[in-house]
């Protein structure tokens, strides 16, 4: 075979593997019922289950105990069920750590951060989370100039703005949760966020990022879900991008409600360096 | 037995006993000695429906006959929303007397975690612990 025929054949084999491979990737969208679309682009706006109560309170199963009472935690087993109370998760062992992978010479930074972290996290003392660690919206109002995302953390209710097709701003100063802009990439949503302030992490246990930190999230609506994937870029600290593990979010009916305020009273009291996750 | 906060007669008693289940979170149990118990018995002055932690404030007096407030802390405002406790239930009735059981502060403060509140007709929320 010549080497032209060689090169028309191995085209025609891409071809046929990459509509295999968008066939494949259709596949579960294609079961699913068709996302809604307003000014030609995909729709998202709606209240979305995040799976952030699952995740943070997943393993309380409150009981009803009859004349009134309730248990919320440290309840009595129910049908064999484990014990309320200090799981922290629901069900089986827990997940592998979904954590950022720092250079060598900043893991002594993130070890004693980790140890120290009920003195050094923001979150602890009632601050923004940053992003990624706020996770995703749980409100999206889309319009064409602009999309604005809704959070409904423990710290309290926070907000996003997200201008279309808009460059950075750079009459701001920096923030927990930074300068977002926004973009569609066919059907997806590009959210690139910069200009953030270094008193957050990215997660739980010492994940510390400096101030040229830049992150990308993408949104694709399914049917009645969004899939949503944050990449971190930090490449001072950090040896490689870090993707936390993606998040599917499901529409739901039911409504934001105001957020309790957030109020650390504990922090002043502790008598050692113990402590918890705090997982978004 | 309804009462007002300023005739009501209070106790306060202290339990060593070992919690045999006590609520295992971490940042709790620096705060919290999980190894002993705190009973208290008065009226709620006031709650702070705020998180992380919700707070009672409970009107009491301690061993000594000294009248004090004791801040009792509990869970996060979600987990009550998830057992459709609200605010206004965890409060009872206007100068209703309650039992509180927890787990004392370590600093030696008026403080302790909530296992257990139960209020004059005997129904109870228990919150954490035994």
């Amino acid at each position: 075979m010549s080497n032209r025929r060689c090169v028309i054949a191995a085209a025609l084999m891409l071809a046929l593997a990459g509509t295999l491979t968008l066939h494949a990737q259709g596949g579960a969208a294609a079961g699913a019922k068709p996302a809604p679309r307003i000014d030609g682009r995909p729709d998202l706006n709606g209240t979305w289950d995040t799976g952030y109560n699952e995740i943070v309170i997943g393993f309380v199963r409150p009981q009803q105990l009859g004349g009134g009472s309730v248990c919320v935690s440290g309840c009595p087993p129910a049908g064999g069920a484990p014990r309320g109370g200090g799981a922290g998760r629901a069900g089986g062992a827990p997940p592998a750590r979904d954590f950022p992978k720092y250079k060598a010479e900043f893991l002594a930074k993130v070890k004693d951060l980790e140890t120290r972290q009920v003195k050094e996290d923001s979150i602890l003392r009632c601050e923004p989370p940053g992003v990624p660690r706020i996770g995703p919206p749980a409100k999206i109002v889309q319009t064409r100039r602009e999309i604005v995302f809704f959070y409904d953390d423990v710290n309290g209710g926070f907000f996003r703005i997200v201008p279309i097709d808009r460059p950075h701003r750079n009459d701001v100063p920096r923030s927990y949760l930074g300068d977002s802009i926004g973009k569609w990439e066919g059907d997806v949503l590009v959210v690139d966020t910069v200009n953030f302030n270094e008193d957050t992490w990215l997660t739980d246990d010492g994940a510390f990022h400096t101030r040229d930190l830049k992150v990308i999230e993408r949104l694709r609506r399914v049917g009645d879900t969004i899939e949503y994937q944050a990449t971190v870029h930090d490449p001072a600290v950090l040896a490689e991008p870090w993707s936390p593990n993606p998040r599917t979010l499901k529409l739901t009916d039911r409504e934001l409600e105001e957020s309790p305020r957030c109020e650390d009273r504990s922090l002043a009291h502790m008598q050692d360096l113990s402590n918890h996750d705090n997982p978004r | 037995m309804r009462q007002s906060a300023r005739t009501l007669v209070l106790t306060v008693g202290v339990t060593l006993a070992v919690a045999t289940a006590a609520f295992t979170h971490h940042s709790t149990a620096g705060q919290f000695d999980m190894s002993k118990k705190v009973t208290v018995t008065g009226v709620i002055a006031r709650i702070d429906w705020v998180n992380p932690h919700i707070y009672l404030f409970v009107d009491g007096k301690d061993e000594s006959g000294a009248t004090a407030q004791w801040a009792l802390e509990t869970v996060p405002t979600a987990m009550m929303r998830k057992a459709k406790l609200t605010k206004e239930t965890v409060a009872g009735k206007q100068g209703e007397t309650v039992t509180v059981i927890g787990n004392p502060a370590r600093d030696g403060r008026k403080s302790a975690w909530i296992n257990r509140i139960t209020y004059s007709d005997g129904h109870f929320y228990q919150l954490s612990g035994n």
